[in-house]
């Protein structure tokens, strides 16, 4: 089970968690403006950059499959003799393909950034406190929620109702109930346990808190801004 | 409820009920994502489904704005193609929450509030109403009027307030579920 969340790689360039916040927004701007495929080509490039940055390898290349995927189909219908009944098809790709440089924005946000660097950089974005903590632990939960539900599944199999089509077929409401049931009992579980760890991380005080790690913005940052403006740009006057 | 201001514990609870919220909506919707007219039906089956999460999570923190930070984290993510979303997803759980603190968390009102808050899963599909006029447009260039045109006939309007009509009676199941299993489950078990 990935627990970590590929934590522990470090990037090749430090690029600072409110750049990749900005980055997020202004990258799901321009995608779904500009359908292009230059453009949009040009925007794939950039976040596979930033992925390969973060040493993503093995996400990186399965994004970069599916994307070239999308382009040979792209370039089959367009050149194909008869397009009537291709154009679903088309339409499906060209959709999906404009959400393709935001997922990988997204997630690698998500695996290149400690809960403790979320934190420090919203509290010198002057964030409030339930805005801040909701999300890095939400940033923390994904891979937990993942290890309980295969936990379920086991549980499930064991006592001879596993999880599977036919059975969910056969008796939803039963599945379901066995389903969500210890999935919410295990959360509220392992919310209190959360809140008993971050008593200890001083989070739970009304004082203002000091932090060890140093967010900063350097030049690589204001470079990628200044970029994802311009791409925004671009998009806003190709019309 | 004596306490009305949100605390450190009420807002790690709304994170991580938020991240079952989410997964669970990835997970519907990567399940029935293979077969499109399933796939339009996707708010009254995360309707029904997701109904217990926010039942037992409005009982466990009953103050003012837990559905507002369910609804910035859940948008937050489902919109991560466009911010119309997250607003769109923001104004309903701002709904739910007057409803909430009108009928003082009695069922009915939750059965309500979730009722609106269950369309906020028409949210991702709104997207897709939105892009349509960009792939419109691309279409236009690449292939003409009368291609785009077939297009737009495919996947009319009325479709989206057909799902809008669904989610609200998936969000009424489903929180029905949700308050008998309330009553069945967890206040035995102590957590609710």
């Amino acid at each position: 089970m990935n627990t970590e969340l590929g934590f522990q790689k470090e990037s090749f360039i430090y690029i600072d968690p409110r750049t990749k916040l900005l980055l997020l927004i202004l990258c799901s701007f321009a995608a779904l403006r500009e359908p292009r495929l230059l453009f949009q080509g040009l925007m794939f490039v950039l976040t596979f950059l930033l992925l390969i940055n973060g040493r993503q390898y093995i996400y990186a290349c399965k994004m970069l499959l599916v994307y070239a995927v999308m382009c040979g189909i792209h370039f089959f219908v367009a050149n194909a003799p008869e397009k009537n009944g291709l154009l679903v098809l088309l339409m499906g790709v060209m959709v999906f393909r404009m959400f393709v440089p935001v997922v990988m924005v997204f997630t690698f946000m998500i695996r290149t950034t400690r809960v403790s660097e979320f934190l420090a950089a919203f509290h010198k974005m002057h964030m409030p406190k339930e805005i801040t903590i909701p999300f890095s632990v939400m940033f923390r939960f994904f891979p937990t929620i993942g290890e309980e539900w295969t936990n379920i599944r086991n549980a499930m199999k064991i006592r001879g109702f596993a999880f599977n089509l036919k059975n969910v077929i056969t008796r939803p409401a039963f599945i379901y109930e066995c389903v969500i049931v210890p999935l919410l009992s295990d959360t509220v579980i392992i919310a209190d346990e959360i809140s008993a760890a971050s008593l200890c991380r001083g989070l739970g005080g009304s004082e203002v808190r000091t932090c060890v790690t140093e967010t900063k913005m350097g030049v690589v940052d204001y470079l990628l801004i200044i970029i994802a403006i311009s791409l925004n740009v671009v998009s806003f006057f190709a019309y | 409820m004596d306490k009305k201001k949100l605390e450190t514990k009420d807002l790690i609870m709304a994170g991580v009920f938020a991240v079952l919220y989410v997964a669970l909506i990835c997970l519907l919707a990567s399940l029935t994502g293979m077969f499109i007219p399933v796939y339009l039906v996707l708010p009254l089956i995360a309707g029904v489904v997701l109904g217990p999460v926010y039942t037992l999570y409005v009982t466990k923190v009953p103050k003012i704005g837990s559905v507002i930070i369910l609804a910035i984290l859940s948008g937050f993510v489902m919109s991560a193609a466009s911010m119309v979303v997250l607003a769109y997803v923001v104004v309903l759980g701002i709904i739910a929450t007057i409803i909430l603190k009108v009928t003082e968390y009695s069922r009915a009102g939750v059965r309500i509030s979730y009722s609106i808050f269950a369309c906020s899963t028409v949210g991702p599909f709104l997207t897709l109403y939105f892009a349509r006029d960009t792939f419109l447009n691309a279409c236009v260039q690449y292939y003409g009027q009368e291609y785009a045109d077939t297009i737009n006939g495919m996947t009319p309007m009325w479709l989206l307030f057909v799902q809008i009509g669904i989610a609200l009676l998936g969000g009424f199941i489903g929180s029905s579920v949700g308050v008998r299993m309330n009553a069945k489950h967890f206040k035995k078990a102590g957590i609710a």
